[in-house]
């Protein structure tokens, strides 16, 4: 691991930890509905995953194996925040094949895409699945809780499947990969930052907890695309999308804090 | 070489037979304890297996795949007791204790038999990070299973992430103790600090006692 994915990853995990305290604190403090808790173990669970991984980096250095346990972290975070939202929008039980074909869609480009970078059949696929399941969970809520116009909706979908089209071109001989990676850089790196100025601004003027609901549901948003984003770059792109990640992890938990009060 | 199948037969047989002269809770814990040492063995084959397939050899298999197989064998039979019986929770936290003891014993009988029980601050280190391991993970992993069906949320997500939790944690302590250092003793501490954890937020929850109606 180099020194800046280094510093990028303990940061995270301090950020990620103080997150975890202040939802066992809302805990100990009686704020326990089921959707801190379910919060609180989904953070534990991507805590363990960076600790595993510094630990592993730091201990056997020299080795790279196919299969690391802090994977199985990682498919826990993202089933667990699923069930956060399963939780939150338990009123909701209209299943809409539209958007379950096209989280399907998409979310079956990126495992593919992985496939053809890593190899790593297995572990994408099952990866991928879980994706699937907080993907279609995060599409109910952001739908439900009308957090995007159809233009907004439009523009999210387009620039996302800009990004995979430019990384599917990449694997085309003679492309100029550099370029490629660049413009899908930009063009999601664009995406992102609307989402999160309307982050943002929904943090800011909410004062319902169906606002602080949009926020936490915008805040995973960012975590999935930022994901997305990193699983389908290389250096410095990926330390880049990586060290981003600390910003969803502060919204979602200032969401999830300002929120508990009001539910 | 140890023959692991006949030390199974030999520790399983008297406990066995003594299941037809006990009742009742007694009854399912040795039991559950006998399903917790079978249970150690098959995961042994997996592990063999894997270590074959993937080509790591036995270290790096123990240290980076076993505890993904044995945190994911343990969870089935209480899984298995969980659906098929409607049990009070005293009874899901004593079976899942006893297939974690199970499990621990065996595994470390094996353990003595193959490398000789001579150090006993060793031995006794084993016992108190890797018995305590077994035990805590799957003790864990019952109260909130407990805690899910108490808030109607015993779903396949939820119970396959916080088996994941379980399996990483494991899966850290593998990787603490695998080299000699400081790192081993924070390994070895981390086992029996968690169980002080787990026993104050059990106190401080009530998580294991009966919701009164």
């Amino acid at each position: 691991m180099g020194l800046s994915a280094l510093i990028v990853d303990i940061t995270n995990l301090i950020v990620l930890l103080f997150v975890l305290v202040g939802l066992i604190r809302m805990i100990l403090s009686g704020r326990r509905s089921m959707a801190v808790i379910f919060y609180a173990f989904s953070t534990a669970s991507l805590s363990f995953s960076y600790i595993y991984w510094l630990i592993y980096d730091l201990m056997w250095p020299e080795e790279r194996l196919v299969f690391a346990a802090n994977e199985v972290s990682e498919w826990g975070h993202f089933l667990m925040c699923g069930a956060v939202l399963a939780y939150m929008f338990k009123n909701i039980t209209r299943v809409d094949f539209g958007e379950i074909c096209g989280i399907t869609i998409l979310v079956a480009v990126n495992v593919a895409l992985w496939i053809a970078w890593s190899g790593e059949w297995l572990q994408d696929i099952v990866t991928g699945l879980c994706i699937a399941y907080w993907a279609y969970r995060l599409a109910v809520g952001l739908k439900e809780s009308k957090s995007a116009s159809l233009l907004e909706w439009g523009g999210l979908v387009a620039g996302f499947v800009i990004t995979v089209l430019l990384q599917v071109a990449s694997f085309f001989k003679g492309a100029p990969i550099s370029a490629l990676y660049l413009a899908s850089f930009i063009t999601l790196a664009v995406v992102l930052l609307i989402i999160h100025i309307k982050t943002i601004l929904t943090l800011v003027r909410a004062k319902e907890y169906s606002d602080y609901r949009e926020a936490f549901c915008l805040a995973l948003l960012i975590v999935i695309l930022t994901g997305s984003g990193m699983y389908m770059s290389s250096e410095p792109y990926y330390t880049i999308f990586l060290g981003s990640m600390l910003l969803p992890y502060s919204y979602s938990y200032i969401a999830m804090r300002k929120g508990a009060d009001l539910a | 070489m140890i023959y692991a199948e006949n030390i199974l037969l030999c520790i399983a047989v008297p406990l066995g037979i003594s299941l037809l002269f006990v009742k009742d809770q007694v009854r399912r814990f040795v039991f559950s304890f006998l399903l917790g040492m079978v249970i150690c063995l098959l995961s042994a084959y997996i592990s063999g297996y894997l270590s074959i397939v993937t080509g790591y050899g036995a270290e790096k298999t123990s240290i980076f795949l076993s505890p993904l197989v044995e945190e994911l064998m343990k969870v089935f039979p209480l899984l298995f007791f969980l659906m098929m019986f409607d049990e009070d929770n005293s009874s899901i936290v004593s079976t899942s204790i006893a297939i974690g003891a199970g499990f621990a014993t065996f595994e470390n009988c094996c353990y003595i038999l193959n490398y000789g029980a001579e150090n006993l601050t060793y031995v006794i280190i084993r016992g108190m990070s890797v018995g305590v391991m077994h035990i805590v993970s799957i003790y864990a992993l019952s109260l909130w299973f407990i805690l899910s069906i108490r808030l109607k949320a015993f779903t396949f997500p939820n119970v396959v992430g916080a088996l994941s939790l379980s399996m990483t944690f494991h899966a850290t302590y593998n990787l603490l103790v695998s080299k000699p250092g400081v790192t081993s003793i924070i390994g070895y501490m981390m086992p029996i600090l968690t169980a002080i954890l787990l026993s104050v937020l059990r106190s401080r929850f009530a998580l294991t006692e009966e919701k009164k109606e």
